[in-house]
């Protein structure tokens, strides 16, 4: 009988330690898919969506690289606010919310508060329709909007509720919601970096657009991941003239060993890589054209 | 008799199970990230968030466990990355940026192992737009949690 229990309190402690040690990570093989993904027979796990979703720059970040190059703001290539009907379905909605999300960005970074008030009221009608409102206290960020003092506030609300929203579209597992919410985003800000560059073309500028290839890439790979969806299959064909003008643009990178260093008791790491851009000919002016054009199809 | 005895093994293995679970349910209770994001928002500065990651790493008797995340750098633009710890954390939390998922070079990192310190922040001087992984793992393999933040510099 020892020799039985023994035997059974062994195979318990087997399930236990089984059981526990089910959660390890399963991101080992994100890369590979990710390389992988525009091989068609490969299937794409939620983890590698998920992580590519979450990969894409932020608003910011572009509207910080606008401003820094010393491009004043323009109101005139912000998103029409008015007639928000001519976005009908839930799928345009999202993309739509994420691309007034791109301008909040570009309007938080120049300071522009006063504008914000009716990007503020356009995202809370599309969040309304989407059922996501409530990631969004637009009462306190109305009212930040309207007193140019509280700009940090707001912008930081604003990053905070789209992250929220983001998090919880693929928490519950609504990722076509949140790629479309990315893909807005991303257009809205390549389309902004695109406009500017059109009326000054400095190396900056056409770098700063040659740069948008690695975003198109991930973007156009997502998008043939979910081509099942007819929504899915005609993005990725309108995606496709500036996927092949972008599979002209070469960018070599040399990585280096950063320098560490400590500057005012802070650590500061600085980049030593490189990076060059082979864009030959009219290529760039090509892809200016070619992003405004399909931004001015899917938002105007 | 010889039910009886299996009876209690069985009992007793679903009263440890119970227990451990209360056990780390009740910490998982307390580490929600909450105040650990706050302390963070204070700390900012003038870089704005980007995004925060709310990290809870059990022990793995297999290996140091970790988390990683893909982030996308713009060159350019000066990036600061924190990580905060929860206060029953037995070893503090480390963050680093690696050019790829099997840590092929790393990019910045708030713990100098050379010297075994630990910085609250550090700072990216970004010169290559790229994808890139941020990994989150606790000194000596251990257990823990906290939030790490990405933001820049404005």
């Amino acid at each position: 009988m020892n020799r039985k229990m023994t035997n059974i309190f062994a195979a318990l402690l087997l399930v236990s330690f089984g059981l526990t040690s089910c959660g390890g990570d399963s991101k080992n093989s994100v890369e590979d898919q990710l390389n992988n993904l525009d091989q068609s027979d490969v299937k794409v796990s939620k983890d590698a969506i998920d992580q590519l979703i979450q990969s894409f720059p932020s608003p910011i970040e572009t509207s910080i690289i606008i401003k820094k190059a010393g491009n004043d703001f323009s109101s005139e290539l912000l998103i029409p606010t008015k007639k928000l009907d001519r976005f009908v379905s839930s799928y345009d909605k999202a993309m739509a919310m994420g691309a007034f999300g791109g301008d909040m960005g570009y309007i938080n970074i120049y300071e522009k508060s006063f504008v914000a008030i009716d990007y503020l009221a356009a995202i809370r009608l599309l969040s309304v329709d989407l059922e996501i409102d409530r990631f969004f206290n637009f009462e306190d960020m109305i009212r930040m909007a309207k007193s140019s003092s509280n700009i940090d506030s707001l912008q930081q609300m604003s990053t905070e509720s789209f992250n929220n929203m983001e998090k919880y579209l693929r928490e519950k597992g609504r990722d076509e919601l949140s790629v479309l919410i990315v893909f807005g985003t991303w257009l809205e800000g390549a389309y902004i970096v695109s406009y500017i560059a059109n009326d000054n073309l400095s190396v900056e500028m056409k770098n700063r657009v040659a740069e948008q290839k690695e975003s198109v890439e991930k973007i156009n790979n997502i998008l043939v991941s979910a081509s099942k969806d007819k929504y899915f299959a005609n993005l990725a064909r309108q995606l496709k003239p500036l996927l092949e003008l972008y599979n002209k643009v070469k960018i070599e990178k040399i990585m280096r060993e950063p320098e560490m260093t400590e500057v005012n008791g802070e650590l500061v790491f600085i980049d030593k890589s490189e990076t060059i851009i082979h864009a030959e000919g009219n290529i760039v002016q090509e892809l200016i054209n070619e992003t405004i054009k399909l931004r001015n199809q899917l938002m105007k | 008799m010889k039910n009886k005895a299996y009876f209690i093994l069985i009992l007793l293995f679903f009263s440890l199970g119970g227990l451990v679970s209360f056990v780390s349910s009740t910490n998982a209770d307390k580490c929600t990230g909450d105040n650990e994001y706050g302390v963070g928002l204070t700390s900012l500065g003038t870089f704005k968030l980007i995004k925060d990651y709310r990290i809870s790493l059990k022990a793995d008797p297999k290996a140091p466990p970790s988390e990683s995340f893909m982030v996308s750098l713009k060159s350019g633009l000066k990036y600061r990355f924190l990580p905060i710890n929860n206060s029953e954390n037995k070893k503090k939390m480390i963050m680093s940026v690696y050019l790829n998922q099997q840590k092929g070079m790393i990019l910045g990192t708030s713990y100098n192992k050379a010297a075994s310190k630990h910085y609250p922040s550090f700072d990216i001087n970004c010169k290559t737009t790229g994808t890139f992984y941020i990994f989150f793992e606790f000194e000596g393999g251990e257990k823990g949690c906290g939030v790490g933040m990405f933001a820049v510099e404005n």
